[in-house]
């Protein structure tokens, strides 16, 4: 599956939108098995994992937001003349 | 309350300032329909018209020049080099004419020029010069470089207000990367007045621009790991420099870190580090540091210009050092 996608050539802001799509999946899944979690121990995990995936989303967000930050000041460099 | 970057902070302040004074125009290379190369006056000629924002031919020298004519009758000019290290090219302007009117004739020259400053953007030497330095020698000019989007707002209205030429250095670095909640009050920045960014007891780290957060994130960790009170001034107007928040924190810490994007040699830092030394003396413990960018032009490979800059590793143990004394 991993392959599929990165046999695509896809850019690394494209790879982040992935990630961010995937841990929202996550999200919602983990959400669901939390509802059916039988033991303190598993709600705990649940707990835990979902908030590791927001965590996650921080993360890939700040790095797509740092992309799009560079990308614009490299059409102002490229847009220069001098 | 919303978000804005700090690129979003300027352009507010400009429309706000030509919505609220008519004699406020801007300046610079297509600046009007194409919003500036960095998009920093997007949106700003259809709201105001081609008579106020106006598209130059690409002379830094005439863009200065016909600000400084403009502000000598009464306009409010605010003129836009494109990258600051092409400042060079209006220098005359600024130094010989804009800095010494009032000083010769009596005559106010209300006008700012922005300048887009700074590297760690991969721009090279020709695009990520820090040249305040330059202006910092020459009485008459006033001298802006703030850190925050709250800063960048609000010293940009007091910049317009001021009946001095102001040279506004606006980090590029920061454009998109500081976001802030700004509320939808007016802000208005006074104008030689630093700021504390974070309160501390055992050193002082001066600072501005870019450099603030990486003073901020060195002395967390330098509190987190060896329970030391960094104080980190944000200068925020270099010239007037707020020599009595920077002595009085001096007297409080008894340490000292300055740190600068600039090159070090002949940098603000110096004067600063003088300044201390005539007026405070005798309350420091350690000789006053000095971090800055090293003295070469701006290499544009990625991984020297990691070494060449300043960053919070550098600013870590330049303190620890300090506090070893």
């Amino acid at each position: 599956m991993t392959k599929k996608y990165f046999d695509k050539m896809l850019s690394m802001q494209e790879i982040l939108r992935l990630c961010i799509d995937k841990e929202k999946d996550l999200i919602e899944f983990y959400t669901q098995a939390h509802n059916h979690a039988r033991t303190v121990e598993e709600d705990k995990m649940f707990k835990a994992l979902i908030e590791d995936s927001h965590q996650h989303i921080v993360t890939l967000e700040k790095q797509l937001s740092e992309i799009k930050a560079q990308q614009e000041t490299d059409k102002a460099l490229s847009y220069d003349v001098y | 309350m919303a978000t804005s970057t700090y690129l979003e902070a300027i352009n507010q302040a400009l429309f706000e300032e030509m919505e609220r004074d008519e004699s406020v125009f801007l300046l610079g290379e297509d600046i009007g329909i194409y919003g500036g190369a960095f998009k920093v006056t997007k949106g700003l000629y259809k709201a105001f018209g081609g008579d106020r924002v106006i598209d130059t031919p690409i002379s830094e020298s005439a863009i200065i020049g016909s600000a400084i004519g403009a502000a000598i009758t009464g306009l409010r000019p605010v003129a836009e080099m494109q990258f600051a290290d092409f400042i060079t090219v209006g220098f005359n302007q600024l130094v010989a004419n804009a800095a010494t009117l009032y000083y010769r004739h009596n005559i106010p020259v209300p006008m700012v020029v922005r300048a887009p400053s700074g590297g760690g953007i991969r721009g090279g030497p020709f695009h990520s010069r820090n040249p305040e330095a330059w202006f910092f020698h020459q009485p008459g000019l006033k001298i802006v470089a703030p850190a925050t989007a709250r800063d960048a707002k609000g010293l940009l209205k007091s910049s317009i207000r001021d009946n001095n030429p102001v040279i506004y250095f606006e980090h590029k670095y920061l454009y998109r990367r500081v976001k802030e909640e700004l509320p939808k009050e007016e802000i208005v920045v006074p104008l030689g007045k630093a700021n504390i960014s974070r309160e501390g007891d055992d050193v002082t780290v001066i600072t501005y621009g870019a450099m603030v957060f990486e003073c901020l994130d060195a002395a967390k960790k330098l509190f987190e790991e060896h329970d030391i009170s960094a104080q980190v001034i944000d200068l925020r107007t270099l010239q007037p420099l707020d020599m009595e928040l920077i002595l009085q924190s001096v007297q409080k810490t008894s340490r000292v870190v300055i740190v600068h994007e600039a090159s070090l040699s002949g940098g603000i830092g110096a004067e600063i580090a003088a300044r201390i030394s005539e007026k405070a003396f005798e309350y420091l413990d350690a000789p006053v540091k000095r971090i800055a960018s090293l003295d070469t032009p701006t290499p544009f490979s990625p991984i020297l210009e990691n070494e060449f800059m300043p960053n919070a590793e550098k600013i870590y143990n330049a303190i620890l050092e300090i506090m070893k004394f």
